[in-house]
């Protein structure tokens, strides 16, 4: 009897220790994240902040193409078995997904290929546009502009196939592209939650049902409470400013099968000025991006918090109006470039944690990165030269006194004393920053002290971020009431890089080259860059480079910092590793939290 | 009594009315233009972004006449509809009624508190003039006055939270499923943004209610009730209080709009989701459905609140007639 219970009481303890086992092993903890303030959109297509977006990366996922923490695409083999490509006769390419059959929504409801086809037919709806979303989902594919129109139901570049299988087909005239599978990039949007009553129609490219009524009931009650998802969390509420999410047991994982580790994560709106000390005190467990060099220290200080640190894929710039007025002429953009001491914005704003860029790339990007000594060697170093600045003015119209005929006499230079053209015209830059803006303050303060030794009068204006971006996008369309030729704001790449759209002069213009740039060399390189095949990596570089060059020399816009970011946590956090590319949202998957 | 609240509600009409006009026309003459902002990134032809703002544009109405958008601003507000949002793309009244509530929550303990305090110590620093007491909240008060709100609200932080670590340093408490917890979450999140607003407004409130009350006690009535034997309390509460209340309502009565105002300064230190901060954010962003309305609002409680105010005199002060 003795050896009986005995035996019972041993297989009862090894029991309970399979038991505790396991629960190690799966998803625990809680990790609250302080962020500035949400507007509450938890799908895409309604407003633009940043942090709603980190909330839906955390809760969408499974998409076809994944991109890794270097910034490049590939296939999300947790989401597709197979894929194939195929061109037809008029050059429009065709890639057609196979996907696992493992994939779940969070409620435990299968995903298929009508959930993908869903996404698309429904994002790129008219209807959805009706609903008050927007959206440019699909608009590469065939037959976009038709289906959006409402022309026809049928969207012709989209096709379910069966259970498992779907196409998607890439018209002709936006191929080659060197990012073309981001074309190709579709996730899924849950038809049995979004589609009361809808369903894919016979020829696989179409939906049946009343899709009115089902984006307005998406647009007013699962754009706010989700009520499924297919990331690694599931939504639980956002209340007085705080997201909650829980685990999605249900997730298949992301491009490399990792679930997330976190039971619980908790977005929450906190005062950005204490948001390190909130870290150091444990209120919050991690805040990101953080740029001031006094929270730096602080927290480097402290044995209660830790970071991860990663250099911006962007930079903060003065724009400049490439078409009108006196920064129309290369010569007086690059002069004022010689007459901005850049290493003051550095150390003032960013004390110290930064860098400086002199052409249009990040310091992460993988181009810049793999030809770093040959860039810092070709481009030119835009430093504090006052001598160069007046050779270059020198070489512009603006190289006279007010009567338009006496050459200007540099050492002469001081504030009332400035440089005409031949017809009288005085140089003048006026500039417009944002209101309750340090970088404003100091350019109001720092550049007349160079612009003054040069002839140049440099004024500021200050006005809301709206009527800058007004006067920044829409400045050629202002006709008489145009003022101003330059700008401060900032700017950051993605891993798709393509300026194309901003400075080709097809878009001469338009909204979309802002800063009016016009140059035939521009225009071959950059239809060149995007113009090759995904493989062509090597030839990709060498156009950038080339492109870098030609960037630096007309210079339509000048980097006066580049941020380091600083990821900064709780010492009882684990596993946080970010990059330019692949930021806390999606590197939380792999973060864990002691208890 | 009836014959003075339908003059008083009837002469609030036309004053509505101006002030709708003045505000939409103020608002509609300030630069920038917020459909810009409501167009999602991403958009990658002047044919998109066209078509996105024109459809917002219809969407919110913003592609009419100005006289048309204020007769339809009006005939709405008239049926309850605020309007959209356009940083938030959604209707005004989702966008406002939790912050809203916030700020009557921390508004009305707060008022609760100064008041409590105030009162008092108004009144007994008024009766016991240049004793340590009435010194030491004189000093209080100017110190007070002198200190601007969001200095005490970050001292009070760094010496509470960051540094004894007994309540949280900001933000909005989470429900968790655990009710009870969720109340107390609620308390300790309360208390820091509570203590920043009272010492914020104690300073002003103690000297108004302290020099009303030494203006009643040099009053001959006074003098008299002492003549006639009556005891100190009854003199201070009975005769002296109730006539200092006069000046007291005022401010009483102003405080009501302050309930539903908001605190900006102190909510965005807090990061408390509250009205004041809501409503600056949306001037910041040209928000103006949200700004029009919160306005609307506050000059319809403005003209209320002195209504209030004149009704409450009547009850204070038999010799004020609301006829």
């Amino acid at each position: 009897m003795k050896r009986l219970v005995s035996l019972l009481v041993v297989a009862l303890l090894a029991a309970t220790l399979a038991a505790c086992n396991q629960g190690a092993t799966g998803p625990s903890g809680t990790l609250i994240v302080g962020t500035p303030k949400l507007n509450g959109d938890f799908i895409a297509g309604f407003s633009n902040s940043s942090y709603d977006n980190a909330v839906r990366t955390l809760i969408w996922g499974l998409g076809t193409y994944s991109t890794t923490p270097g910034g490049e695409f590939v296939v999300d083999e947790t989401v597709v078995k197979e894929v194939t490509t195929s061109l037809d006769a008029e050059g429009n390419k065709t890639y057609a997904f196979e996907l696992n059959n493992n994939l779940k929504w969070s409620d435990g409801t299968g995903i298929t290929a009508k959930d993908y086809v869903f996404g698309i037919l429904f994002a790129a709806s008219p209807e959805w546009v009706a609903a008050g979303a927007s959206s440019t989902l699909g608009d590469s594919l065939v037959g976009y502009a038709a289906y959006k129109a409402g022309d026809t139901k049928v969207f012709e570049g989209v096709k379910y196939i069966d259970t498992y299988k779907f196409s998607v087909t890439i018209s002709a005239e936006e191929l080659p592209y060197f990012y073309e599978v981001a074309y190709a990039s579709f996730g899924p949007s849950p038809l049995h939650v979004w589609g009361e009553g809808i369903d894919i129609g016979a020829d696989g490219s179409s939906l049946t049902g009343d899709l009115a009524a089902a984006t307005q009931k998406v647009a007013t009650t699962e754009r706010f409470k989700p009520s499924v998802t297919s990331g690694p969390f599931k939504f639980v509420s956002f209340e007085n400013d705080a997201v909650t999410l829980e685990n999605n047991e249900n997730f298949a994982g992301d491009y490399r099968g990792h679930k997330a580790k976190l039971q619980t994560v908790i977005v929450r709106y906190i005062n950005q000025t204490l948001d390190v000390d909130m870290v150091i005190s444990g209120d919050v467990d991690l805040v990101a991006g953080v740029i001031e060099g006094a929270k730096i220290e602080k927290a480097k200080d402290s044995d209660q918090a830790d970071y991860v640190s990663y250099k911006r894929n962007g930079y903060g710039m003065i724009a400049f109006a490439n078409d009108f007025g006196p920064t129309q002429y290369p010569q007086v953009r690059k002069a004022i470039a010689h007459l901005v001491d850049r290493n003051v914005f550095l150390q003032q704003i960013l004390g110290g944690y930064g860098a400086l860029v002199n052409g249009e790339y990040g310091l992460s990007q993988w181009m810049y990165v793999s030809q770093a000594a040959k860039v810092n060697e070709t481009l030119v170093n835009y430093s504090f030269n006052v001598e160069e600045a007046n050779r270059l003015l020198d070489e512009s119209p603006y190289k006279f006194e007010s009567d338009g005929v006496t050459p200007f006499d540099p050492a002469k230079a001081a504030e009332g004393y400035w440089r005409h053209d031949a017809d009288g015209n005085r140089l003048t830059i006026n500039h417009l920053g944002t209101v309750d803006n340090e970088i404003t303050d100091l350019i109001s303060t720092e550049l007349p002290k160079g612009t003054n030794r040069a002839g140049i009068e440099f004024t500021v204006d200050w006005q809301d971020f709206n009527a800058l971006l007004n006067n920044y996008y829409y400045g050629y369309s202002l006709g008489a009431d145009r003022k101003y030729h330059s700008f401060n704001l900032a700017t950051g790449f993605t891993e798709v890089y393509d300026p194309y759209y901003s400075l080709h002069s097809d878009f001469y213009g338009t909204w979309q080259n802002a800063t009016g740039t016009r140059d035939a060399e521009i225009d071959r390189l950059t239809k060149q860059m995007r113009a090759l095949d995904p493989e062509e990596k090597e030839q990709y570089a060498a156009y950038w480079f080339e492109y870098q060059v030609r960037w630096n020399e007309l210079l339509p816009v000048l980097p006066i910092y580049s941020n380091e970011y600083f990821d900064i946590f709780n010492a009882r956090v684990e596993g946080l590793e970010t990059t330019p590319t692949y930021q806390w949202a999606r590197a939380l998957i792999d973060v864990s939290v002691k208890e | 009594m009836i014959k003075f609240l339908t003059r008083r509600m009837l002469s609030l009409i036309p004053v509505v009315f101006v002030i709708s006009v003045m505000l939409f026309g103020m608002f509609k003459m300030m630069p920038g233009d917020p459909v810009l902002l409501m167009i999602p990134p991403g958009l990658r032809t002047e044919e998109q972004r066209r078509d996105a703002y024109d459809a917002i544009s219809q969407r919110l109405g913003l592609d009419k006449s100005i006289p048309e958008q204020y007769v339809a601003w009006m005939g709405n507000m008239a049926r309850g509809e605020f309007g959209t949002s356009t940083t938030y793309n959604r209707p005004v009244k989702d966008v406002i009624a939790q912050p809203l509530k916030n700020s009557i929550i921390l508004n009305v303990f707060s008022l609760i508190l100064a008041f409590a305090v105030s009162i008092p110590v108004g009144i007994k620093s008024a009766v016991k003039r240049h004793s340590f007491f009435d010194s030491f909240w004189q000093v209080f008060s100017l110190v007070g006055l002198s200190i601007p709100v969001f200095f005490i609200g970050l001292v009070l932080i760094f010496v509470f939270a960051i540094n004894l670590r007994w309540v949280p340093a900001g933000g909005m408490p989470f429900n968790r499923g655990d009710q009870i917890g969720y109340y107390i979450a609620w308390g300790r999140h309360l208390i820091l943004p509570i203590l920043t607003l009272t010492i914020g407004s104690l300073a002003g409130t103690i000297r108004y209610v302290r020099n009303a009350m030494i203006d009643v006690i040099n009053k001959d009535f006074i003098r008299t009730a002492r003549s006639k034997g009556l005891s100190e309390k009854v003199i201070i509460y009975s005769h002296a209080f109730r006539n200092a209340l006069i000046p007291v309502v005022t401010l009483v009565a102003g405080s009501l709009v302050a309930i539903f105002g908001g605190s900006a300064i102190t909510e965005t230190i807090f990061a408390y989701n509250g009205i004041g901060y809501v409503l600056i954010s949306a001037l910041n962003s040209r928000d103006f459905m949200v700004v029009l309305t919160m306005n609307m609002f506050y000059a319809v409680l403005s003209l209320t609140a002195n209504l209030v105010m004149d009704i409450g005199y009547a009850l204070v002060d038999p010799r004020v007639k609301l006829d």
